[in-house]
Parts: C-alpha cells; sequence; structure tokens
C-alpha cells in the first residue's frame, strides 16, 4: 500500500503540490480529478519517485521511498505516463519490457517473461498487433500496447495518467472495465482523468484537486452530493437513473 | 519507395540474415582492402602471405607491413564509431547526435595532441583520446540536462565545444610543430600512417567496450524509452546514461587514436542500420558494427583509388558523403519549420 503524507513537491522554484494526504488501496479504482495544472499527473509521479518531494514523505508498505531503489519500485508500481515515447520496435517488444523490473543480470528476457507478455496483449486484445512496429500503430492502438506493457509488469500498483486519451468511447469504457478487473485481482488503481462522467460512475473513490491541494475525497456519491465538483470545475453536474445506475453529466452553468 | 519499405520491414524480422549479409560483405571488402591499392595483389597471395606470416616476397611484405593494419584499423575505426554513434543517438533521445557532431572526437583529438606534445608514448595514446572524447560527453551531456536544450541547439553546442577544442589542437601543434607528424592527416582522417603497434592499445579498448556494449543492450533498450519510461520500469537512468556514454567515449576515443578525425561513421551507419533492422538495441548494435566496419573500409579503400597515384584522406570521402546525409537529416528532423 502506498501512502502519501504531507507531500510537497514540484519543478524548480515552482511549488505545485501543498501538502498532499492521500492513500492507494488495494482492491480500490481511485481517480484523481481536477482542473489543469491542479497538480494531479505530479502527484502521480511524485508518488513514483520521478520527481523527489520537497516536503512530506512517500511511504511504500511503511517503508520510505527514498529507501527503496528504481527496481524495487518498479517491481511494486506499474505507470503509464502521460507522455509516451513512441520507438521503432514491434507491439511485442514494447510490452516485453514491462518485464525488466523483474529481471536480474544480465536481464535477458526468460520464456515465462514471454508467456505474461502473450497474456498481457491478449487481455488488451491486441494480440494481433502484437509483431507491428509500435510506429506503424494508430493512437488507440499504441495506447493498448502501453497499457498491455502496465499489465505486464504485473505490480501490486498500478498509476495511469489520462489512459483513455486517443481512444474511442468503446475503447475508453473498456479500459474502465480493465480497471475494475484489476482492482477486482486486489490491485490498487490510480488513474488521472478528466471525463467526470466517466469517473463518477466508474471509480471506488474519487479524490479532487485544486491549485496543489487535496480539496476532497470520497466515494462517486459524496463527491457528487458535495457539489465540491460545481466549485473547483465551474460547471453544473447532473445525473439521471437509468438501468445501468447513475449517468453523470455536466454542462457549463448558463446552460441548465 | 513503397518496396523498399516493405522490403526494411521484412529485413527487420530477420536481423540475422541482415546480420549474415553484413558479416560477408565485411569480409569481401577486407579482402579487397588487402589486394588493391598501389600495389596489386592476387587473393591468393594475400591469403598465403596472412597464412603463412612468412614475408618473403613483396607482396607479403606489403600485405603484412602495410594493408593488414590499414584494413584491421579501418574495420576497427569504423565499428567503433558506428557503436558510439549508436549509443550517443540512443542516450541523448537525438538523431542528429554523433562523435564528431557534439564535440566527442574533437575531444579525443585534443587529447592525442597534448599527448604526443608532451608524452609521446603510442600504448598512451588510447587513454589519452578516451579521456579527451569523455571531456567532450561530459561537456554536452551536461549542457543537455541543465538547459533542456533542444535537438538542434544541442547539435550546436556540440558544433561550439568542437570549434574550441579545434582551436586549442591548433594552437599545441602551433607551439609544438612537431607533435603531430601527418598533421593534415589526423584532422582529416586517415588510415595511412597506422601500424600495428599503433592499432594494439586501441584495439584492447575497442573489444572490450563493444563485449560489454554488447552484453548490455537490454540497458540501451530501456533507455531509448525515454528517461521517464525507463526511470518507472526500475532503470536509475543517470548512471546508466553516463555508463553508455563512457563507453562511447572509449569507443570513439580509441578509434580517433589512430585514424584521426573521421567524420560521419557515427551518423550515417546507425541511420541506415535503423531503417533496416529497427531500433532493438542487440541487432542494431551488431549491424551497426559491422556496416560501420563495411564504410569504412570501403571508404578507405575509394580513398586511395580515386586520385590514384595519390591518395585522399579516408576523411575527405566520408565527408563528401555524409555532409549532404546530414543536411538531408536536418531538413527531415526540421520538417521545413523554423523551431524544433
Amino acid at each position: 500500500m502506498i501512502e502519501l503524507k504531507r507531500v510537497q513537491a514540484g519543478y524548480r522554484r515552482h511549488l505545485v503540490l501543498k501538502g498532499i494526504d492521500l492513500t492507494f488501496r488495494p482492491g480500490e479504482v481511485l481517480v484523481l480529478l481536477g482542473p489543469n495544472g491542479s497538480g494531479k499527473s505530479t502527484l502521480l509521479r511524485t508518488a513514483l519517485g520521478l520527481l523527489p518531494c520537497s516536503g512530506g514523505q512517500v511511504l511504500y508498505d511503511g517503508t520510505p521511498l527514498s529507501a527503496l531503489s528504481p527496481r524495487q519500485v518498479a517491481q511494486q508500481v506499474a505507470f503509464l505516463s502521460q507522455s509516451r515515447s513512441v520507438p521503432n520496435i514491434t507491439a511485442r517488444r514494447m510490452v516485453l519490457h514491462g518485464r525488466f523490473p523483474h529481471l536480474s543480470y544480465p536481464r535477458h528476457y526468460r520464456p515465462e517473461d514471454y508467456q505474461v507478455v502473450e497474456q498481457a496483449l491478449a487481455r488488451m486484445d491486441a494480440a494481433d498487433l502484437a509483431d507491428r512496429p509500435v510506429t506503424e500503430l494508430s493512437g488507440g492502438q499504441r495506447q493498448k500496447v502501453y497499457l498491455a506493457m502496465a499489465v505486464a509488469q504485473q505490480t501490486p500498483t498500478i498509476l495511469m495518467d489520462e489512459p483513455t486519451t486517443f481512444l474511442d468511447i468503446a475503447h475508453q469504457l473498456g479500459v474502465m472495465e480493465l480497471a475494475r478487473q484489476l482492482a477486482r485481482e486486489g490491485k490498487a488503481v490510480v488513474m488521472v482523468l478528466h471525463d467526470l462522467s466517466l469517473a463518477l460512475s466508474t471509480a471506488d473513490r474519487l479524490a479532487v484537486l485544486a491549485d496543489g491541494r487535496m480539496v476532497r475525497t470520497g466515494t462517486p456519491e459524496e463527491i457528487y452530493q458535495s457539489k465540491i465538483l460545481e466549485e473547483v470545475f465551474g460547471i453544473r453536474q447532473g445525473r439521471t437513473r437509468t438501468e445501468e445506475g447513475w449517468q453523470y453529466f455536466c454542462t457549463l452553468p448558463r446552460l441548465l | 519507395m513503397n518496396s523498399w519499405r516493405t522490403s526494411c520491414i521484412r529485413m527487420r524480422e530477420h536481423p540475422g540474415t541482415v546480420a549474415a549479409l553484413l558479416t560477408m560483405l565485411t569480409v569481401v571488402l577486407a579482402l579487397l582492402s588487402l589486394c588493391l591499392g598501389a600495389v596489386e595483389i592476387s587473393p591468393v597471395e594475400a591469403v598465403t602471405a596472412l597464412l603463412n606470416k612468412d614475408a618473403g616476397s613483396v607482396a607479403a611484405r606489403v600485405v603484412l607491413y602495410s594493408r593488414l593494419p590499414r584494413t584491421c584499423g579501418s574495420l576497427l575505426a569504423g565499428a567503433a564509431l558506428a557503436v558510439s554513434g549508436v549509443i550517443i543517438q540512443t542516450v541523448l533521445a537525438n538523431p542528429l547526435a554523433a562523435p564528431h557532431i557534439i564535440g566527442v572526437n574533437a575531444g579525443a583529438g585534443l587529447a592525442v595532441t597534448i599527448c604526443c606534445a608532451v608524452a609521446p608514448v603510442t600504448a598512451l595514446q588510447p587513454l589519452a583520446a578516451f579521456g579527451g572524447a569523455m571531456a567532450g560527453v561530459l561537456l554536452v551531456l551536461l549542457f543537455a540536462e541543465t538547459t533542456g536544450a533542444s535537438r538542434i541547439t544541442l547539435v550546436l553546442a556540440g558544433v561550439a565545444i568542437s570549434s574550441i577544442f579545434s582551436a586549442l589542437i591548433d594552437a599545441v601543434t602551433t607551439v609544438f610543430p612537431d607533435a603531430l607528424l601527418g598533421y593534415a592527416d589526423f584532422r582529416m582522417g586517415g588510415l595511412a600512417g597506422v601500424t600495428m603497434a599503433k592499432l594494439a592499445p586501441a584495439a584492447l579498448l575497442i573489444g572490450i567496450s563493444l563485449v560489454v556494449v554488447f552484453s548490455l543492450t537490454g540497458l540501451l533498450d530501456v533507455l531509448a524509452l525515454g528517461p521517464e519510461m525507463a526511470q518507472s520500469l526500475g532503470l536509475s537512468v543517470r548512471p546508466t546514461r553516463l555508463f553508455f556514454l563512457t563507453l562511447a567515449a572509449a569507443l570513439a576515443g580509441s578509434a580517433v587514436s589512430f585514424c584521426g578525425l573521421v567524420g560521419f561513421v557515427g551518423l550515417l551507419v546507425p541511420h541506415a542500420v535503423r531503417s533496416v533492422v529497427g531500433e532493438e538495441s542487440r541487432p542494431l548494435i551488431l549491424c551497426s558494427a559491422l556496416g560501420g566496419a563495411c564504410l569504412m573500409t570501403l571508404c578507405d579503400l575509394l580513398a586511395r583509388m580515386v586520385a590514384a597515384p595519390f591518395e585522399l584522406p579516408v576523411g575527405t570521402i566520408l565527408s563528401v558523403v555524409g555532409g549532404p546525409f546530414f543536411l538531408w537529416l536536418l531538413i527531415r528532423q526540421r520538417g521545413g519549420r523554423t523551431h524544433d
């Protein structure tokens, strides 16, 4: 379990996170919400050690992040970054990199690594892309490959920064279903999303950030009832009951 | 164009075939390098001289004392500079970077010049060159990390660093005119003066570096994904980058120590090989080493034959080929835009 305690972090002299307390719980889909620049991606990068804390601390099962090597961290957390490189290698090779944290010297992939990769590709419905160069895939296909790579890393926690980018609505729902499945397997899934409707209808818990501070955390129902999203985003929220449960929507204030 | 792309994609699935073809080409070019020149020697005579090591005949003496060191030099320098180029481009995530462009070769050249002026011991030259190349690498790395420079800016910084090192080479050779005999050959890059004694220490350093690089291609693959993704996969990015740049400096510096400031091998070969075998490091490194050896040997052959009986420095031929390629690469990188 990963815990952030009064975490402060930022870039050079610009402090972005201002005392964040948050826990990534196993078996739960946690969605981070907030306007652009509120510190969602910075929070993920700090939790992973890509950005150093200037205050507070990040604990991995009680151990300070600073006491862990990058390899130990990578065995605990998989990260789907917002900006992803597009190397001229096959999708299978790309997904295989997800096994890197589990290799010891001389870092040669083992038969079981290839097996995990095939399973991850199949799970992401990307088995047919395995032999194609990543450079030749569409944005949505690439996204599937990156997700397969995160799945192949087989970590107890998965951090995803805007995983539904480039995906059509069917695949967006597919990603959210994958997140639910991973959570049911006992993993902690933490996602940054911009789609409030998708977040409210899928997450187990929401964390709302504004200006680098944690404004509120709670279940989708608690967040909806608190109207904190209206305050933070400057929108009006609404919902209708359907056979599948609540469907959420947002509009600009003057339109409702 | 499409058929070329299709062929490349097919070849990518069979990197072993590409490596085998390049190996055969390397052997053929090496044999030609032993046979062709001012004195023409038949392949049978050349092979006999190599096997018997009997320097009785004129042909055997030419092969053993002139052509063999030169051929070994071209093969080693080509392989070393090409692999150095692959590493530098991967670590700096900059396809425009190459040892001669970012000041690595010039740094090595300066160190060799100082070594020749102060302590003219042949065995020390590769080590001095390694030190000079490392200074060039560290300057560029420092510049890239502190400024977050764009690709083009990094190349311009490299050109500036190269100019400073070149000016210092001129200053040293002015103060110590006897420091570099065959100064023009050194500045242009040439293999005419290569001897086995000069080659041996550099060959040792190149051999060790190539083995280490080849055994750690898995790390280079992950590094190629970018620093953030590499670290999230458990790689200690900064030490790994520095380690590979050290190997790149050892390779380029060793080559410069015996063949001078040869340019463009580290730029041309990685790009050509990448378009055929893709970016997976293991086949890329192997095929680049073979491709670099082929290119250097071919250019050395041309240097001997184009203006016979005169001999051009091999660097001249490489610049004629590599210059336009670099311009094409710049245009392609900028895509017609004015900003990177």
